[in-house]
């Protein structure tokens, strides 16, 4: 079960965003106080934007255009900042540095030096007993955090917003746009709480069903078996009857295969043959077929989870955006 | 340090590199070799080389200057092993096999060297017309490097200079082809065998008839000093090489007939043996135990088997997280300049939720690089295997060299479609200086074919996990919403289920211990 989600410091964001919420309530109704809703609607404001960061964070990397790609160093800085730190190393047996912040020093100004430090991270730690005292563990060094960690961000203020939303809504849930925006809100932040459960049980679902084949392995052979199999259809075009007998056979599966055998046996050897390869090759698709639905169908809930969860998002900014733009008028 | 580009040499050069004693007697198609991938190497007193500890597989040959060269033992104790005069050279015991260099390598006074690659340096070495080129190297190896190397097996570390160069004379040179047996299980050991390159499995048949890998030998390892102190001592295990193997072998015989039974030397070495003995029956002991949870042993045994662990950590992905959205393979779409991937989410189930991914292990035995014969493979000083490539020439024997499969072949670069937010940023200087993504490298002149930087044909290029070279993040784990795929190494990924097994992980990393687990 994936329960990274439920495992994150942001949950902090949600529960203030909910005292910060009935705080405001003790106060008064937003109808009532007019600062009130200026604020829990730019509270709200403010968490969408963060929530929509995460998207625009992870689709800019994933078809390459995050900043972040300009950070890369050659190839060859890397390389004598290795060895540099190896130098280092070699210090270290020879007990040359007295304590970690001397040596921290000294990795920090060869990272400076071969101009790598935004790329690479260095902890110092101690040495195992009846070692070296330090020892220097380099790691890459993930400077704009994890896509996990943004979309625990996305969760959390994404929750905050749903609160803010209602504070901020009062007692006005029949107005034209402002019931649009709710309804929206509220779709999105319960489209997202079914996302939430099925990133959560999908993962589960998924590998108790791979054990054979992966979702990416079946369907690649799904495929090539459909494909093989209009082939050898084709080839059998010229007698309608063991096309017809193998259109049963894929139908009707193994039921189906011993009588339509008996039945091509009258036909040349050629044919014949071709014919057992084909029913052979059914019996073969069948079987993946059935993997492959059991694991397409999982599949789909996630991509009927996405259908309804990123259009409603997309609908919710163009509208928030014409709320903006009608209060900046009237 | 500068070094020059390859090109058709002038009669004077020719004259000078041909006339070395060492390349006098090379026949035409390796002296063509040799003009085409010979590189100079200039350095200032004080210019580091090679420095210990460091993968290299570089050969060079002193042409002028002096170059010292310096061993640091654990204490940082640091000695001067030897000055290399003119007509010396260096190098060649980490061409042959790949392992870290065993010494510092600094230029005294200004020098200049003849550099050979690995691969040029390993198609001489084991060239059949190339009988002399091989003889003195192997002479130079065990009149200056012998001595250094031997000390690197626990039993020789004491004995003094003297003694153990009367031991050398006895030391036996010996290649084995990959899947060689070279010894078999309770047969009687007479012999002691140090891994030069290559790698080497024990392997032992327990009474159920249970196989087990109980040590993994390479890097300088050794095993069978027990024949010293027992002479009706049989081997424990099966030992079979893993890779095209070079070892040294010293029998047991040679011992006696040197240093005489019963000498002051000869008993020091056997009590060195024995104690030897003792730590190995601890592990031994350690690793039955260990053996109580067989599932998670033999996990181990698969990652060892697929040398996952070599590179240091695996890429493993947890099924149990994983919601399949390929991020991570779309994202090493993205960062590679080519937009072919070089992840491939197939891979080994090593438990009902974790997959072990088809990525670059970085294997302490890079088949890969060994097969290589442009200079496109090596190995950087941590380690890491980086293609090089402009001097590809997708030949693709790196691609049938790789036991995992996780290299792959692509058709010769040429420019991909425009993606529509790059022509958009196109129309925005300033925008596309910040968003634009890299360019896929420059298509081939048209008619033209494509050369690699050593002036070969290209006919397409090798491809393989580089970690996300010079990137501050590895992308399919940087960007993976769920955390589900990670680096991990065995001990860590294991640490959850019960404290490893100090044991098990001592095997696993018997490697890295050169001597570290004996016959």
């Amino acid at each position: 079960m994936n329960l990274t989600l439920f495992r994150s410091w942001y949950a902090a964001l949600a529960l203030l965003a909910l005292a910060a919420v009935l705080a405001g309530s003790a106060l008064g109704s937003v109808d009532d106080h007019r600062w009130l809703r200026l604020a829990s609607g730019l509270a709200a404001l403010g968490c969408m934007a963060l929530a929509l960061a995460y998207v625009v964070r992870k689709y800019m990397h994933k078809y390459g255009y995050s900043p972040e790609f300009k950070l890369r160093v050659p190839i060859a800085s890397l390389e004598r900042a290795e060895r540099r730190l190896n130098e280092l190393r070699g210090q270290v047996l020879a007990k040359r540095f007295a304590n970690a912040a001397d040596l921290r020093r000294a990795v920090d100004r060869a990272l400076a030096e071969e101009r790598v430090e935004r790329v690479l991270k260095i902890d110092v730690k101690p040495g195992p007993a009846g070692g070296p005292p330090f020892v220097l563990e380099l790691n890459k060094a993930f400077m704009f955090g994890r896509t996990a960690k943004w979309l625990h961000l996305h969760v959390y203020v994404s929750l905050a917003f749903a609160l803010f939303v209602l504070q901020h809504a009062g007692s006005q849930f029949g107005a034209d746009l402002g019931g649009v925006l709710i309804a929206l809100s509220l779709w999105v932040v319960v489209t997202g709480l079914v996302g939430i459960a099925l990133w959560t049980f999908g993962p589960r679902w998924l590998s108790r069903r791979e054990r054979d084949l992966s979702i990416e392995e079946s369907f690649v052979l799904h495929e090539g078996f459909r494909s093989k199999l209009a082939q050898l259809r084709t080839q059998l075009a010229s007698d309608g009857e063991l096309v017809t007998l193998l259109d049963e056979v894929v139908a009707r599966g193994p039921q189906a295969s011993a009588a339509a055998l008996q039945a091509a046996a009258r036909f040349p050897d050629e044919r014949r043959k071709l014919f057992q390869d084909a029913c052979v090759l059914a019996g073969q698709a069948r079987r993946v077929d059935v993997e492959f639905r059991a694991l397409w169908r999982i599949r789909l809930s996630f991509m009927a989870w996405r259908a309804a969860h990123i259009p409603a998002a997309v609908l919710l900014l163009f509208a928030v955006t014409a709320h903006l733009v009608t209060i900046w008028i009237y | 340090m500068t070094e020059s580009a390859p090109q058709s040499l002038p009669p004077e050069e020719l004259e000078l590199l041909f006339g070395l004693e060492l390349l006098k007697d090379l026949p035409k198609r390796l002296r063509d070799i040799v003009a085409r991938f010979r590189r100079y190497t200039p350095g200032v007193a004080g210019t580091v080389f090679v420095r210990q500890g460091e993968y290299t597989e570089d050969f060079h040959y002193v042409l002028s200057g002096s170059v010292s060269a310096y061993r640091t033992d654990d204490d940082g104790r640091t000695e001067l092993l030897d000055v290399l005069a003119p007509h010396s050279w260096f190098g060649e015991v980490s061409a042959l096999s790949n392992q870290p260099s065993l010494a510092t390598l600094k230029a005294d006074v200004p020098c200049t060297l003849l550099t050979l690659d690995g691969s040029t340096f390993r198609i001489l070495y084991k060239d059949a017309t190339a009988a002399k080129f091989r003889e003195q190297i192997d002479q130079r190896y065990r009149e200056r490097s012998l001595s250094t190397h031997l000390r690197t097996i626990p039993i020789f570390r004491a004995l003094p200079e003297a003694e153990l160069a009367r031991v050398r004379p006895h030391v036996r040179f010996e290649s084995f082809a990959k899947g060689k047996v070279i010894e078999k299980q309770d047969a009687p050991a007479g012999r002691i065998y140090m891994v030069r390159s290559g790698a080497v499995s024990c392997t032992r048949t327990e009474s159920g008839g249970r196989q087990r890998i109980t040590g993994y030998f390479m890097n300088n390892s050794s095993f069978g000093e027990r024949t010293l102190s027992d002479e009706r001592a049989t081997w424990s295990g099966t030992y079979t090489t893993l890779a095209p193997t070079d070892v040294l072998v010293i029998d047991r015989s040679a011992f006696a007939s040197v240093y005489g039974q019963g000498s002051g030397t000869f008993v020091a070495l056997q009590r060195a043996a024995e104690e030897l003995a003792r730590a190995d029956q601890a592990q031994a002991k350690a690793v039955g135990e260990g053996a109580a949870d067989q599932r998670e042993e033999e996990r181990l045994e698969l990652m060892v088997r697929r040398q996952s662990v070599k590179g240091g950590e695996a890429l493993v992905i947890d099924l149990e997280r994983c919601v399949r959205c390929n991020m991570c393979v779309e994202t090493c779409v993205a960062v590679h300049e080519d937009r072919v991937p070089r992840l491939s989410k197939k891979g080994h189930r090593i438990s009902a939720e974790l997959n072990l991914a088809t990525s670059c292990y970085n294997c302490e035995i890079p088949e890969c690089m060994m097969s290589c014969g442009y200079g496109a493979i090596r190995r950087d000083v941590e380690g890491v295997i980086r293609f090089v490539y402009d001097n590809c020439v997708g030949c693709a024997s790196c691609v049938s060299a790789c036991p995992y499969g996780v290299i792959r072949y692509t058709p010769p670069p040429g420019a991909g479609p425009v993606a529509p937010l790059d022509s958009f940023l196109d129309a925005i200087p300033w925008l596309a200086k910040l968003f634009k993504r890299a360019e896929p490298a420059a298509a081939p002149a048209a008619g033209g074919p494509v050369l690699s930087a050593r002036g070969e044909k290209v006919n397409g290029k090798s491809i393989k996990c580089d970690l996300c070279a010079g990137l501050p993040f590895e992308g399919c784990v940087y960007n993976c919403p769920t955390t589900a795929i990670t680096r991990r190494n065995p001990e860590q990924l294991f640490a959850g289920e019960r404290a490893v097994t100090g044991s098990i992980a001592e095997v696993v990393h018997a490697d890295r211990n050169p001597g570290g687990g004996r016959g």
